[in-house]
Parts: structure tokens; C-alpha cells; sequence
């Protein structure tokens, strides 16, 4: 039956069409305005806003000069290194401690699991001003300040991470679970085995998410680390706002570099995202 | 044959509890330890801290007991700040979730601008808030901003939407829905990504429209994402911060003063760390409250 | 109906089109090679060379009396500075020198981002890990001082020394009678004015300060240039400008008894009443007209980036790095300066960073050593090079040609003759978070007189806190 031509799709393709356009508009510009600002003299940054024209999402006279400052002479690659290292560790380390402590709270039944459960989401409730000061004397205490590992070490223990993936692995039915377990699996190769590569979108999920978090973390960089050569980038983009001043080309050229890993790890996290066919062994 | 979950969800029945919890432990040894060591110890030294009254700067401690508590309950400033923190999580899920949904629906694999939509509506999510502040802050100006320039176009007067105070705090909400909305969406992503392309066709073979397949497989098999993404938009929603501190400094006349803003204020600008602490734990009981709530009402069977 | 069938657990690897695949890894590896390109390269060039430096024949510092034997011992000294340019050249550039000369005395730099200085400082404090030298702004000194977090410094410096100073830059950095930072530099405000936009209004703004613009006269010149599209003045930093033109409706030679000297005066000497003072009639009918500007357009309400400049705003009311932005950035715009408006007084605000000393330092003599070589006549000579703006010490003021021309020889006038430091508080971080608030209620078109009243009320609990807790 071909319901291509009816009036009802018809109205559906271009509301939908319409929706597009909307989003794309919303949500797109802003970042054109971004990337083609850092391409822009000082000068004409601000000067092609106000009145609207094609000149503000478009350099008209384009140039490197914002990059070549941030680069050469405010050493922003090794920013961009730093940044990459910490989050890049904290991903890791979030995903695997995560995974492993949501698959116990999610198959596991454990007397008091709940309790635990209840325990790890209060710990995310807290504000961080009020809890600042005592991690800062904790990380101190185990000698991590000034160290790459004070940037990550605390986080990758997350009740984000480990609620998230508790109700991503509370979606997978637990047939294949317990076919495995008759096989002999021990809980590890369960989860190894059979778990893990059934919830991969939640994974990169999780990935993403954390990177993001640790690609944006600028409080905590600045208590834990007072050296200036391990800093990393939201602290970079931060200090071109003095007391005196701000130097927005260099603001906008290190934003628009800033974005790009985060970008291509969601393109590349991209292949997880596909709706494949499930596969459960259900029967109609 | 049934359509909608005929699968059993939850914990394997273990052959006994105690290898259940010898399992347990063993897999959350080091997840505790690290739990332990870097979020209960911490937040276990600021419930103390709330007893104090206690001054960063010449580290003098005075015990308090459950006075800072007590001021709490009668502090203007303090009860305000909750008003609006209230307010702001209310405008901002109402409107985030449901629209992370629709953009979610959008962005499925199976439909072919759905990256060009993904693409375009997790930019905003990975552009540094600074950048967002300061376009957006420009947006709104009555005088050279876009968003009043089209109003005037059409003969409306031309709105002040950071500095007039019934209009702040919307103004602001929407900068930060923009901002992650791409965030939730790509929870639901995930959620979406669950749910076997079977159930769909088993509905389409029952007849069911588009509408109908959505309220009645995908609503009912994302209530588990619903749910988290609600406790995570609340949590999120009390803790804002960042964008309070660069764009509004919680004005004007105190419209954007959310919790934590004030928070920061008395423990870094007045020097009260202590009261501060007790205003967090506060804070924090409030947010149980409301995920209690959540978890009572979308328990998922 | 297809049966999905179970393959040992394994769900089917996902099979995207081939040619999504291929384009998507290019665009990846592309990209990710760019970057790697990027960082790697700018990692290889980022050694930036440094500017010589001209060692002295003498010492910077006399080390003899009270700071003798500082510098005998391997010292790490630790520095909060703020982050950003031109410190992060600039004060990088003194340190090479300083360990150069004092080679056992390792200096630690932290650099902060500017609206983070104050909240790591009591962080870093409440951890017990206090820096020994603290770069933090004059009117900081007080509230510090007051909390005793900083240590007094004239025990380490000879009389002779402290001359060369400014006296406004020494009474900034007093508090209870003791001096506790050394300024490495000044700081006053002029009206930097577009020549279209007055040129084409038919005004020519004054140019001497016996000339000076009132603040009503200025308010209908800048009326004049204010278009639909375009703000007549555009006030940067806001509440830091605002609080030293409010105080100019007072007197300073007023009996001091008399609203018109308490609105100069901002508090009472012994820093203890502010009520009165911040809301003397005098400051509230200034602050009226500032709301009639907000009203009429005349200013902003909500901040533009680099307004005047690019012509969104007519003119800037901002400091020497105003000027420095504008030959620097923007070099196609002609424009002129007037001095700063006032009131009833010719008056603006004054002063800038200065260098302090941990009270719990555990070496003073180290800490001291640095705090004066950074602001000895060498330090600022050689800091004049990366930050343009009036030294702090008389002696190196005067090296100088360029405070004889316009537009600093105004700068030099306005300071030495009608400039007084901002009002010390000791709980300058709460006045001035408040006075934010206040500022931006009044531009929101909030009652004048009721909020500069409320306004010295909080200031004045908050006041009276900190005087019960502290004796």
C-alpha cells in the first residue's frame, strides 16, 4: 500500500521539512557564528553582529591571526594536550568503574542493594561549593594536587555514570544472562560476554557524556592544579577575560578549536547510535 | 501475541545470597572505595561544616549547632532563592523534556536527515558557555540585539529580557534549554535505541497509526529513560550555576538568584562557609524529596 | 514475519552504508589530523622567546637590614598572580630575571583567571596551603588586611624607599595604620569620545581639566549622540567606574559633619558606619541621573562587547587600557579623550593591583624580597614595557615622555590632582557584590532612594558583622 501521496503525508514531510529548518537555523547558527568569528580581524568581530548580513557568518576578510596567537604565542597546544589527556583518562576511567558497579546494582541481588543504590544517588545531589574545601584537603592528603591525576581521579567514581548505566543494563532482558549462565559463565564473562556488547549505545552514551563533562570541568582544574604548563582549556579561554579587558579573537579561536574533539568523538560514536536489529530470541 | 514488554526485567534469582554478596562485593570493591574516599567523606566534612559558623579567610570555627538551620528557615534571601530555583527547574523541564523527545523521534537512524538534526542540536552542548553567554547576551539587547530587532518589525514594543525582572529568568531558562537540550535528547537516543524495531511492526500489523505506535510502545518502553531524565534534569536544574554567574549575577532584583548562586555568595563573598554548608545540605534533602517522588510515580515494573 | 534469532547473545555487528563509512572516516581522520597538526605544531612553537632584559648594575633591593639573608637558603616561594595577558608575559619575563639574580629562591607562579582570584585565595587559605605572595587588587588590601591574612610590610622597607611611591598608592595598601601591598602600577578613567559621532552632533567635548565637563552638562552631549541604533556612553565595568563618579557629588572640603562630605567621603574614618555615607542625598540624586540615561538609552543596560569602539556606543568612560585597546585593536577609529565628568567635585577613583605577603608565610624574607624587587624602580620599569600605564612610583613616572602628551599627560593630570583610592572596607567583596546588585536593580528602573537605602543598610549589617567578630 503506498501512502506516499496522500494529503496526510504530504503535510507530514513538510511539517517535518519545516522542523528541520527550524533546528537547523536555532541550533546551527550560533556555532557558524562562532567558528567564522575566530577567522575574523578583532576588529570586525563585533562589528558584524548588530546589523545582521551574511558578513557575520562569514569572514569577509578572513585570517589566521586569532589561531596563530592562541598557538604560537600563548602555547595553547599544550592546553589542548592536557585537556585531551585528562578527559580522555576520566572517560576510561568513568566508563569502567561505572560498568562494573552498575552491573552488580542492576543483576545482582545483594541484600541491601538497594540501600546502595540510594547511597550513590545522594551523592550526586550535592552542591559542589559546600564540598570544594574537603575535597581539596582529600586530594591533598594523597598528595595528587599539582598532579594530572588530581584532574580526574575523584570523578571517574561517579553516580552519574553508575545511575546511567544501571538503567541502560535494566533494559536488556536477562534471557541472554541466564542461557550464558547455564553455559557456565561466571558473573565476569557475563558481563564481558553478553552484557557489554548489547548496550554499547549506552557506553558511548556514557562516553560522550563524560567527556563532556571533563572537557568543561574549569572549577576544580583551577583548585587542584597551580601549574600553569598541566592547565587545561576552559582555564586558557577563561583567562582571556583580565580585569582589564577581554582579547575576544583569542577567546574565539581557542573556543572553536576546543570544539572539535568533542565533535569528532560524537561523529565517531556515531556507528553506536545505528537502530540495528535486536537480537533476543523473542518469539511473535 | 502480546505487544509490549513480555520480558523480565531486574536481578538473576542467585543461588544464595551470600554468593550473591560475595559477588557484590568483589565487583564493587574499588567503585566503593573511591566513592568512599572522594564523595561521603567530603560531603560527611560539609554536614559538619554546617554546624559551624565558619570564616575561609581566618579560619575561625564557632559551633552553632542547628543555628545556621534555624536562620535558614527564617532567611528571606534564602527562601527567595529556593522560589526561584523552583520556578527555573519547573520552566526548564517542562519544556526541555518533552522537546528532547520530539528531537530524539527526529533523530533516529532510520530517517534521513536524522544526523544533519543530531549534528545540529548537540552543537550547542559542546560550545564553551562563555560563547553562548556573550551571543546570547547580545541577542537580547533591546537596542542592537536580533530578537527585539524582529519585534519591532512588527510594531511590538522591544523587550529588555536579562534586565526586566518578570522577563530574566525565562530569558535565561531558554539560553540554558538550548544549551542542553541535545544532552537529554541524546539520552532518549540511547533509550530509543532499546526498543526492538519488532514491537513497531507488531503494532503497524495491529493497525496502529504513528500516534498510536508512539503512545502505546514507545512511551510505555522510555519510561525508564523518562525517569532518569527527569532526576537528572531536576538534579541538574537545582545545582545551575554557571549560567546565573556569567550572565545575570542572580539579577535583577534577585529574579536569578537560584540556590546555589546564593550559596556562593555567602560562603565565598560574605564569608559564611558554614551557613553555606548548611544551605547545600538543605538543598540536597530537597532534591531526595523530589527524586523520591520520581521514583515512586515512574517505577518501572 | 522475520524471526530475530539469538547467535550466542551476540547482537549482528551494525552495518552502515559503505559509502557513509568511507566519507565519515575521512571527514574523522581528517579532522583529528588537523587538530593533532594544530596542537602539535603549537606545542613545537609555543616557546616564545623573551624580551632582553637589562640587568642593573646594582641590586634591585637593598638586602641589608631587615632583609638580610633572605635569598641564602633554596627557597620555593609561591605566587598567585592573575592569569592572562600581559601578566602572563610580563610578569614570566620579571621572574627569569628575579631567579637570575636570586638563583636559590624558586618562584612558584599560579595564575589565576581574574573573577576566580578571590574565591581560590580563601580556598587555598582554608586548605592550608596559602601562597606567599598574593598579586591581588587596592581595595582587597583592606578586606584582607582586616582578616588578617596579609603581613605588614613597612618593618622591611626603608622611609626613603616608600617615597617614591604615590601616596595614593600607599594609602590604598594602608589599613589600621600599616602598609600591606606594594602597587606596581595606576589607574584613573577618562571619557574616550568617537570624532564622527561628536563632529557630526556639532559638539566639541572639553579637553583640559579646568574645562571639565559637568555630569549634567555631559548628559546632554551624550543625549545629543545617542541614536536609535547607537548608546551615547558606554560604561565598562560598571559598578568600578559608577562608585567614583557618585562620589563626586560630595565635598571633600566640606565640614565633615555635612551630607556633602559623607557623600565624598563613601565611610566614616573609622570604617565602621557606611549608613549615611553610601546613601547621602547628594549620591542619590547623582545616581537618579545615571537612571535617566539607562532610561533614555543613553547607556546600556546589559554590557556590549567593545561598544565604543565599534561604534555601537559613542563613547567609553575606561582606564589607560581603554586607549591601549583602542591603538592596539582598532586602529581605524579616530577618536579624542576629555577627562572623566563630575558632579559637584572634580573626582575620580584611583588605584590598581598590588603585590602582598601571607600573613603565615613561612618565608617572610624571600616573600618581601620579591614583593619589593617587583615593584622596585628597575621592577616597574621593566613591567612598564609590557603593561603601558602610570607606574606606581613617582621616579619611574617621570622616565617617561609619554605622560607629557595627550591623551596621558590628562591621565597624569587627573591622578595627581582630583584622584583619591576607592573607599577601604573590610568587607570589601560583600560591598562590592552588593553594589553590583544595586547597580543593576537601578538600570532595571527600580526607585532610586529605596535602593541606595537598602543598599547602605546590607552594607551596614554586614558591617556591623564582621566589627562584632572582629575586634
Amino acid at each position: 500500500m503506498n501512502s506516499a501521496h496522500t494529503p496526510e503525508s504530504i503535510l507530514r514531510r513538510v511539517g517535518l521539512a519545516l522542523a528541520v529548518l527550524v533546528i537547523v537555523l536555532v541550533f546551527l547558527a550560533p556555532y557558524e557564528w562562532l567558528v567564522a568569528s575566530a577567522f575574523k580581524p578583532y576588529a570586525d568581530i563585533f562589528s558584524g553582529v548588530f546589523s545582521l548580513s551574511v558578513w557575520t557568518f562569514v569572514p569577509r576578510r578572513p585570517t589566521l591571526v586569532n589561531f596563530i596567537a592562541v598557538f604560537r604565542d600563548q602555547a595553547f597546544g599544550r592546553y589542548v594536550f592536557n585537556s585531551l589527556l585528562v578527559a580522555g583518562a576520566q572517560v576510561v576511567g568513568t566508563v569502567l568503574v561505572s560498568t562494573v558497579a552498575a552491573f552488580v546494582l542492576a543483576r545482582v541481588r545483594f541484600p541491601g542493594r538497594n540501600l546502595v543504590f540510594g547511597l550513590v544517588l545522594v551523592m550526586l545531589l550535592i552542591p559542589f561549593d559546600a564540598i570544594v574545601i574537603p575535597l581539596f584537603t582529600t586530594v591533598r592528603t594523597l598528595h595528587l594536587q599539582d598532579t594530572y591525576w588530581g584532574f580526574f581521579l575523584p570523578w571517574i567514581f561517579s553516580p552519574f555514570g553508575i545511575f546511567f548505566l544501571k538503567q541502560v543494563f535494566e533494559e536488556l532482558p536477562t534471557e541472554l544472562d541466564e542461557a550464558a549462565i547455564m553455559d557456565g559463565a561466571s558473573p565476569l564473562r557475563v558481563l564481558t560476554h553478553v552484557v557489554v556488547p548489547n548496550v554499547l549505545p549506552g557506553l558511548a552514551t556514557l562516553a560522550l557524556f563524560t567527556f563532556l563533562f571533563a572537557w568543561d570541568a574549569f572549577y576544580w582544574p583551577l583548585v587542584v592544579m597551580s601549574d600553569d604548563t598541566k592547565q587545561l582549556i576552559t582555564v586558557f579561554i577563561a583567562k582571556q577575560t583580565t580585569s582589564q579587558t577581554q582579547f575576544w579573537g583569542n577567546l574565539f579561536a581557542a573556543s572553536a578549536v576546543a570544539t572539535i574533539p568533542v565533535i569528532a568523538l560524537f561523529v565517531w560514536l556515531q556507528r553506536y547510535y545505528v537502530r540495528g536489529i535486536m537480537t533476543t530470541g523473542l518469539k511473535d | 501475541m502480546p505487544v509490549g514488554p513480555a520480558r523480565r526485567k531486574g536481578a538473576w534469582p542467585s543461588p544464595s545470597s551470600r554468593r550473591a554478596l560475595l559477588t557484590a562485593g568483589a565487583f564493587l570493591a574499588v567503585p566503593l572505595a573511591g566513592l568512599l574516599i572522594f564523595r561521603v567523606g567530603t560531603i560527611a566534612q560539609a554536614a559538619a561544616n554546617s554546624l559551624y559558623q565558619y570564616d575561609l579567610l581566618s579560619g575561625q570555627r564557632v559551633f552553632t549547632g542547628a543555628g545556621n538551620y534555624l536562620r535558614a528557615v527564617h532567611d528571606a534571601g534564602f527562601l527567595q532563592s529556593l522560589s526561584v530555583t523552583f520556578q527555573y527547574a519547573a520552566m526548564k523541564i517542562g519544556v526541555q523534556i518533552p522537546l528532547a523527545l520530539a528531537i530524539a523521534l527526529l533523530m533516529q537512524k532510520s530517517w534521513r536527515w536524522a544526523s544533519v538534526v543530531r549534528t545540529a542540536v548537540y552543537l550547542p552542548v559542546v560550545t564553551p558557555f562563555v560563547v553562548v553567554a556573550t551571543l546570547w547576551a547580545l541577542m537580547y539587547n533591546p537596542t542592537i540585539g536580533i530578537i527585539d530587532a524582529l519585534l519591532r518589525k512588527v510594531h511590538v514594543a522591544p523587550l529588555n529580557f536579562l534586565i526586566d525582572p518578570r522577563l530574566a529568568l525565562p530569558s535565561l531558562t531558554a539560553v540554558t534549554i538550548w544549551k542542553d537540550l541535545g544532552f537529554t535528547a541524546l539520552i532518549f537516543l540511547a533509550g530509543l535505541q532499546g526498543i526492538p524495531q519488532g514491537y513497531y511492526e507488531a503494532a503497524q500489523v495491529d493497525g496502529a497509526g504513528h500516534w498510536r505506535q508512539f503512545w502505546s510502545v514507545t512511551l510505555p518502553l522510555l519510561k525508564r529513560f523518562t525517569l532518569f531524565s527527569l532526576v537528572i534534569a531536576t538534579i541538574n536544574a537545582f545545582q545551575v550555576y554557571t549560567p546565573v554567574y556569567v550572565m545575570t549575577q542572580g539579577g535583577p532584583l534577585a529574579r536569578t538568584e537560584v540556590a546555589t548562586y546564593y550559596m556562593y555568595e555567602r560562603a565565598f563573598l560574605f564569608y559564611q562557609m558554614g551557613y553555606a554548608s548548611a544551605l547545600a545540605i538543605i538543598v540536597l534533602l530537597i532534591i531526595l524529596g523530589l527524586s523520591a517522588v520520581y521514583f515512586r510515580l515512574l517505577r518501572p515494573e | 514475519m522475520p524471526k530475530p534469532t539469538a547467535r550466542n547473545g551476540k547482537r549482528s555487528a551494525p552495518q552502515p552504508h559503505a559509502t557513509d563509512q568511507i566519507s565519515r572516516r575521512r571527514l574523522l581522520r581528517n579532522s583529528i589530523g588537523a587538530f593533532l597538526g594544530f596542537g602539535i605544531s603549537g606545542y613545537l612553537l609555543s616557546d616564545g622567546s623573551q624580551p632582553t632584559v637589562h640587568a642593573a648594575t646594582a641590586p634591585w633591593v637593598d638586602t641589608t637590614g631587615p632583609l638580610e639573608g633572605a635569598g641564602r637558603e633554596p627557597v620555593t616561594l609561591r605566587f598567585l598572580d592573575e592569569a592572562g595577558s600581559p601578566w602572563d608575559e610580563g610578569h614570566e619575563a620579571m621572574i627569569t630575571e628575579f631567579q637570575r639574580q636570586y638563583p636559590s629562591i624558586k618562584v612558584q607562579r599560579n595564575a589565576m583567571p581574574f573573577t576566580e582570584l578571590y574565591r581560590q585565595i580563601q580556598t587555598q587559605v582554608a586548605a592550608s596551603e596559602p601562597p606567599d605572595v598574593l598579586y591581588i587588587d587596592g581595595p582587597a588590601v583592606a578586606s584582607f588586611a582586616a582578616e588578617n591574612v596579609l603581613l605588614p610590610l613597612n618593618p622591611y622597607i626603608p622611609a626613603d624607599d616608600l617615597h617614591d611611591f604615590y601616596p595614593s598608592s600607599l594609602e590604598e595598601a594602608t589599613w589600621g595604620g600599616k602598609l600591606y601591598g606594594l602597587a606596581s602600577e595606576q589607574s584613573v578613567p577618562l571619557l574616550y569620545y568617537r570624532l564622527d559621532a561628536f563632529e557630526a552632533a556639532g559638539i566639541k567635548p572639553p579637553d583640559s581639566l579646568a574645562t571639565a565637563w559637568t555630569w549634567p552638562q555631559a548628559f546632554e552631549a551624550l543625549k545629543k549622540v545617542t541614536k536609535p541604533d547607537r548608546y551615547g556612553l558606554d560604561l565598562i565595568s560598571g559598578q568600578y567606574l559608577l562608585a567614583g563618579c557618585l562620589r563626586s557629588a560630595g565635598d571633600p572640603k566640606a565640614p565633615k559633619t555635612s551630607s556633602a562630605y559623607k557623600a565624598w567621603a563613601g565611610i566614616s574614618p573609622d570604617g565602621r558606619t557606611v549608613v549615611g555615607y553610601q546613601d547621602a542625598p547628594e549620591v542619590i540624586r547623582a545616581m537618579q541621573l545615571f537612571q535617566d540615561m539607562w532610561k533614555q538609552n543613553i547607556m546600556p543596560s546589559s554590557p556590549i562587547p567593545d561598544a565604543m569602539p565599534t561604534g555601537r556606543a559613542a563613547a567609553w568612560l575606561g582606564a589607560e587600557w581603554a586607549e591601549g585597546k583602542l591603538v592596539n585593536k582598532y586602529a581605524s577609529v579616530k577618536w579624542s579623550v576629555t577627562p572623566a565628568p563630575y558632579f559637584h567635585s572634580p573626582f575620580v577613583h584611583n588605584g590598581s593591583l598590588a603585590f602582598t605577603v601571607s600573613a603565615r608565610t613561612r618565608h617572610a624574607k624571600e616573600a618581601v624580597l620579591f614583593a619589593r624587587w617587583m615593584t622596585s624602580r628597575s621592577g616597574e620599569r621593566l613591567w612598564f614595557q609590557y603593561n603601558p600605564q602610570l607606574p606606581a612610583r613617582r621616579s619611574v613616572a617621570n622616565t617617561t615622555d609619554v605622560y607629557k602628551r595627550v591623551p596621558k599627560s590628562l591621565d597624569l593630570q587627573e591622578f595627581e590632582r582630583e584622584s583619591a583610592p576607592r573607599i577601604r572596607i573590610p568587607i570589601y567583596t560583600q560591598y562590592t557584590a552588593l553594589l553590583n546588585q544595586t547597580i543593576t536593580n537601578v538600570s532595571a528602573g527600580a526607585d532610586v532612594k529605596t535602593e541606595m537605602t537598602a543598599f547602605a543598610s546590607k552594607v551596614q549589617t554586614a558591617l556591623d558583622d564582621f566589627w562584632s567578630t572582629h575586634k
